[in-house]
């Protein structure tokens, strides 16, 4: 943990929703907690260590008493973050989809862009090898963003973003499962942040694609995103 | 009077009274209220006159009485299914806020314990 921030740099808070991910959890909060400010465990009513697992990595731990959802442990993150005084709040996917080294390229992109959120892609390069019925499922989720939202991202479904604090404060999320990241999109929008993209690596391993959304999940995302739009 | 008309016509009479005590009392608001009641007259109506439901069937262009009823029917399950899953959608945001205090106040509670 850097305690010798100067008045320049900014705290940068991590947080990870988790939910039974105790077997993955503790390098990758090791390695976070050594380059930033504070990484943030949000348990979200797991059942097995990964409160512990969290802590004795170095991580503060959220603990949600049961299960809510990838987007509600955000949003507990994001405003248990923005209490401690975070300057940039950054998103990652606790499952070992991202690499820790590109927080780095997106605090980077923040800062040298101006921008209020940088979102990572996975489809900016070639480096993430997607398998094929994903790739063509997050293809039709981009395009069915830039038609309900206009908003034209080329991966606008990736767990790993950063987000000034002033972009922080407004966005907030309300769809506690996983329709969190078209929601986020559109926030950005509704407030006029300036996003920029940056490219990424998500890497699949039997792990994550065990852990991670079925593919037929996809409609009932589509679902929970609609009904939210259009009944308040 | 048929059987049936004897059986259903005081059930629907004592529904409409209980509606109304409700409604008194104000364990029921207004707009509910309004509606059962509106509700058991119509079907207290359609039941004492099948003859008249049958009128307003072929004015909507239904053929029978009965199938105007099923048809109704179907469409207020549909309202009503549709306004438990906006109670329980409220419901389940309450539930995550409520989740996420306690969360935020144990974690403070926490790193407070760490700085002593």
């Amino acid at each position: 943990m850097t305690t010798n921030a100067t008045a320049t740099s900014p705290r940068v808070f991590v947080i990870i929703p988790a939910f039974n991910e105790e077997s993955v959890l503790p390098p990758l909060v090791s390695e976070l907690a050594g380059r930033y400010d504070r990484v943030v465990v949000i348990d979200d009513g797991s059942g097995d260590g990964t409160a512990e697992a969290a802590r004795r990595a170095g991580a503060v731990v959220l603990r949600h008493l049961i299960n809510r959802g990838q987007g509600a442990a955000l949003q507990t993150g994001i405003e248990w973050a923005l209490r401690k005084g975070a300057d940039v709040v950054v998103t990652f996917d606790a499952d070992g989809q991202h690499r820790t080294e590109d927080v780095g390229r997106l605090l980077d992109a923040l800062d040298e862009q101006h921008a209020d959120v940088a979102i990572g892609s996975r489809f900016l390069d070639l480096r993430s090898d997607v398998p094929p019925l994903r790739r063509a499922v997050l293809l039709a989720a981009i395009r069915f963003m830039r038609l309900t939202s206009g908003v034209s991202l080329t991966d606008a479904h990736n767990g790993l973003r950063a987000l000034r604090r002033e972009a922080a404060e407004k966005i907030r999320i309300r769809l506690d499962r996983m329709a969190h990241a078209s929601e986020i999109v559109d926030q950005i929008r509704e407030h006029r942040l300036r996003v920029v993209e940056v490219p990424v690596v998500v890497r699949y391993s039997d792990y994550s694609r065990r852990k991670g959304q079925s593919s037929l999940a996809a409609f009932r995302i589509a679902f929970d995103y609609l009904m939210q739009r259009w009944f308040r | 009077m048929t059987t049936f008309q004897l059986i259903t016509l005081p059930l629907l009479a004592v529904l409409l009274s209980i509606t109304a005590a409700a409604a008194a009392r104000r364990r029921l608001g207004r707009g509910p209220a309004t509606a059962w009641i509106l509700l058991w007259i119509a079907s207290a109506a359609s039941i004492a006159h099948p003859d008249a439901l049958v009128i307003v069937a072929r004015i909507l262009g239904i053929g029978r009485g009965a199938d105007l009823v099923l048809y109704l029917s179907i469409l207020f399950m549909f309202a009503g299914f549709f306004a438990v899953y906006l109670r329980l959608r409220r419901l389940e945001s309450h539930i995550t806020t409520i989740v996420r205090h306690l969360a935020i106040d144990e974690a403070d509670t926490d790193t407070a314990d760490e700085r002593q």
